[in-house]
């Protein structure tokens, strides 16, 4: 039982704070190329395929951090705590995530606009969907955009990031301990 | 292993419900809603960093997009299903041996469909790739009721 006590921040923050930046630096790249690229008048752009790649880096943080602790302490670890392990890496993970997105806009003040217009002007140019609906999108995008330029709209995205990251990486952080765990013979109850 | 009996199993399954749910978007709760407010929509912003969400790549309800793409949908389903699945299937040899090398055949499956798509040297559809993703989530949640998994990654 002396695995329960182990402490685990140290991995939860290294692992938490490598994959925020990752997922920060493919999402600025994303956004940087779709400001600075024509508008493609198509609703799939090349940018889309980064998420795959993104939600791989971001919902497995979990599992990373449960590898972290068994090379620290290579002990078993009971399924609980990998879903613990897992959960504070998840809320590390979107914390970091946000505050280096802040961190950006005192960089790039003008992102989120740009982004935002260069979106617009994508979905403008789009021919393949009714010009009513194409019109309600944009109007979607410009409220979403406007909520979140401000304080309680950035707080509101980080805190549903946090429970959702929290949440997935616990599940993950479960499939780490069966990943990586030295074998354990009991069934947890 | 993850035993129905045990408390972490019926909180895995609680917080899959609830990814399921969200997942399917806005249109499970209302059949009256533009597109506008499925953009704004909580369901829509939860999954914003983590899928596309291309209008031509999700399935829909009451023809209202879901949350999330059919990629996605067919993982976070599969593996609601595939929890679900654990109390009654039964622990085998061959379940032991094969579950890791079914998860790596599924990552590795779905990263040939999305680069090969990428690079236009291979085609998809809605359907496929819900498929595709059902290979990744179902062994994943498998994995956690199986006692003994054969192959585990060393750590060193």
């Amino acid at each position: 039982m002396e695995t329960q006590h182990n402490p685990f921040f140290n991995s939860a923050l290294i692992v938490g704070m490598i994959f925020a930046l990752l997922s920060t630096a493919v999402s600025l790249g994303v956004g940087y190329s779709m400001i600075n690229s024509e508008p493609t008048g198509s609703l799939f752009t090349p940018a889309s395929f980064s998420f795959f790649f993104v939600c791989l880096v971001v919902l497995f943080a979990g599992t990373f951090a449960v590898r972290h602790h068994v090379k620290e302490y290579n002990e078993a670890l009971p399924m609980g705590r990998g879903a613990v392990i897992g959960l504070v890496t998840g809320v590390v993970t979107a914390v970091f995530a946000s505050v280096f997105s802040l961190v950006w806009l005192l960089i790039d003040p003008a992102f989120n606009d740009n982004l935002m217009n260069a979106l617009i002007a994508n979905f403008e140019a789009i021919s393949e969907i009714p010009a009513a609906q194409r019109d309600e999108m944009i109007d979607g995008i410009y409220t979403q955009f406007q909520k979140q330029s401000t304080v309680a709209g950035q707080l509101s995205t980080a805190a549903l990031n946090s429970v959702f990251y929290g949440l997935i990486n616990a599940l993950t952080g479960m499939l780490g301990v069966k990943l990586f765990s030295p074998k354990q013979d009991s069934i947890e109850l | 292993m993850l035993h129905w009996k045990s408390q972490w199993y019926w909180y895995a399954i609680l917080v899959s419900t609830g990814v399921v749910l969200a997942a399917l978007g806005p249109g499970l709760f209302s059949g009256n809603i533009g597109l506008s407010e499925w953009y704004t929509s909580w369901q829509k912003q939860l999954f914003s960093t983590v899928c596309h969400q291309e209008l031509q790549r999700v399935m829909s309800i009451h023809e209202i997009p879901m949350a999330v793409c059919s990629r996605c949908l067919g993982i976070y389903t599969s593996f609601w299903a595939g929890l679900l699945m654990i109390p009654v299937l039964p622990q085998h040899r061959l379940r032991s041996k094969l579950i890791v090398p079914l998860i790596i055949f599924g990552v590795l499956l779905n990263i040939f469909d999305v680069v090969a798509y990428a690079s236009g040297s291979w085609s998809n559809t809605l359907h496929s790739r819900l498929i595709a993703g059902i290979f990744m989530g179902l062994p994943a949640a498998v994995l956690l009721g199986t006692s003994q998994p054969q192959i585990r990654f060393k750590v060193t």
